[in-house]
């Protein structure tokens, strides 16, 4: 095999590795949503435990990009493809942390009275589960219109993460006990995390669209209200 | 501000051979430019065209123009010596004369007569501190130059070629022959000489062309595929062909 082959070869095996990692973190953020489903602290636990997985992930593919760098000095597409594969590592960790953040709320909700989840919580964790998918199909096919598609669907994400904010701040009025109010503000924490989990998967999208095309583009929506 | 050199529907032919296809290009001034491409693409018959060297290759052809300046190098009344000195040049392997460092230096400027209106003693220190080789050498001037290092070599052929006082200056694989050290001084000199001369560098080396220089052209089978800024070429080239040979899927 050619020294070019292998360096082919290394750079599949880091996008391999990279969707490894994704898969980590989608995982750890079922979890997390099963865990404030059913506010279970056992399964907040296990996100947790997930969570040192994707760090040290993360670590591990960001050594592996530093050597190809160092000893193959890529250049074009192969430069993009490892540049991008340190960028969106990084994005990853960090949507393991908001998935993290899920399994903490979880935590403290276990001391405060029950506040039943507004339906727009589960439909923003199917949506961002969806963004993450898709975004990592189309690091894995090149597929750049596919990546531009994420943009929309983090507006969906932006306007069901308004409608909980909305949700809460009728909710505070309501409410008078501070357990009940730390409660709901819990939930809105929750849905803070999901929203900036769907901000990242975007994030995603847009490395995957510089992999391939070399441009660089904003697909982030307007910072929603919250 | 304008190019230093324009290159207009530029040919060049060794006998029935062409060697070079319809080259259109500006370089401009005061900035560092690479060539880059696989042996023989053209890259080096390219920067001997630009100071006229290949007029002593036997059956050569040259169509199109080259303007240094707006003055066609081409023209029929152009004195090549002069364009020479105007446009210098430095090879790939250090080749100092078999003098003393300081007639090396010394040379261009007597044999032009330079040296009647300026001191020729001033002439080789400027021009070896412009090199940056004097502060090796100053204790040395009339030793053999080839008792030097390669390293200081070069560095003694480029200020042979800043004696006579160019505007341009050529550089064909300039640091091919040197160590990693000697390279990066060399590296080091062409972009403090930068801002008093127009430098053509070819290069091999695809690091030391996204290292030194402001716009790279990648040349393949005589043609100029690809020719702009040097951090948009090689972080995202425009040609698939460029990508190809900068990422080593063909040369």
């Amino acid at each position: 095999m050619s020294l070019r082959e292998r360096f082919g070869r290394s750079l599949d095996a880091l996008r391999d590795d990279v969707l490894a990692m994704a898969s980590l973190v989608e995982n750890e953020l079922d979890l997390a949503l099963r865990a404030l489903e059913t506010r279970d602290p056992v399964l907040a636990g296990e996100v947790r435990s997930l969570d040192h997985k994707v760090n040290q992930a993360r670590f591990d593919i960001e050594q592996t990009c530093v050597g190809l760098l160092v000893t193959q000095q890529p250049a074009a597409r192969d430069l993009r493809s490892v540049v991008a594969a340190m960028n969106m590592i990084t994005d990853l960790e960090r949507m393991g942390d908001q998935a993290k953040g899920i399994a903490t709320v979880v935590c403290h909700l276990q001391r405060t009275p029950a506040e039943d989840l507004p339906p727009e919580i589960a439909q923003m964790g199917h949506a961002v589960k969806h963004m993450l998918r898709e975004t990592m199909l189309a690091y894995a096919h090149d597929n750049v219109p596919l990546a531009r598609t994420i943009a929309a669907q983090e507006e969906g994400v932006d306007r069901l993460y308004t409608r909980v904010f909305q949700h809460i701040l009728k909710r505070t009025a309501e409410v008078g006990e501070a357990d009940t109010i730390e409660a709901v503000y819990l939930v809105l924490r929750a849905a803070r995390e999901l929203e900036r989990f769907g901000d990242l998967a975007s994030n995603l999208a847009e490395r995957v669209i510089y992999m391939v095309t070399g441009s660089l583009e904003t697909l982030n929506a307007d910072d929603v209200v919250g | 501000m304008s190019p230093k050199i324009e290159i207009r529907g530029f040919n060049f032919f060794y006998r029935d051979f062409h060697a070079l296809i319809d080259l259109d290009l500006l370089i401009p001034r005061n900035q560092i430019t690479a060539l880059i491409g696989p042996s023989g693409c053209g890259k080096s018959t390219f920067l001997r065209c630009l100071n006229r060297m290949n007029d002593t290759i036997a059956g050569t052809r040259a169509d199109g123009r080259i303007l240094l300046d707006g003055d066609d190098i081409y023209a029929p009344d152009v004195d090549v010596t002069g364009l020479r000195q105007r446009v210098g040049m430095v090879f790939q392997r250090p080749n100092p004369f078999p003098q003393s460092i300081y007639d090396n230096v010394a040379f261009g400027p007597r044999v032009l007569g330079l040296a009647s209106a300026r001191s020729l003693d001033g002439i080789v220190e400027e021009s070896l501190r412009g090199a940056a080789v004097w502060d090796d050498v100053k204790h040395r001037l009339h030793d053999p130059a080839q008792a030097l290092n390669p390293g200081q070599q070069q560095r003694l052929c480029i200020a042979r070629a800043i004696a006579v006082k160019p505007e341009v200056i050529l550089m064909d694989e300039p640091c091919s022959a040197l160590d990693p050290v000697a390279t990066l001084r060399v590296e080091d000199l062409m972009q403090s000489l930068a801002s008093d001369y127009t430098i053509v560098i070819v290069t091999h080396n695809m690091q030391q062309a996204a290292r030194v220089s402001h716009q790279t052209g990648f040349f393949w089978l005589g043609r100029l595929v690809e020719f702009g800024p040097t951090g948009a070429l090689f972080r995202a080239p425009r040609d698939p062909l460029t990508e190809a040979y900068i990422t080593g899927r063909r040369g």
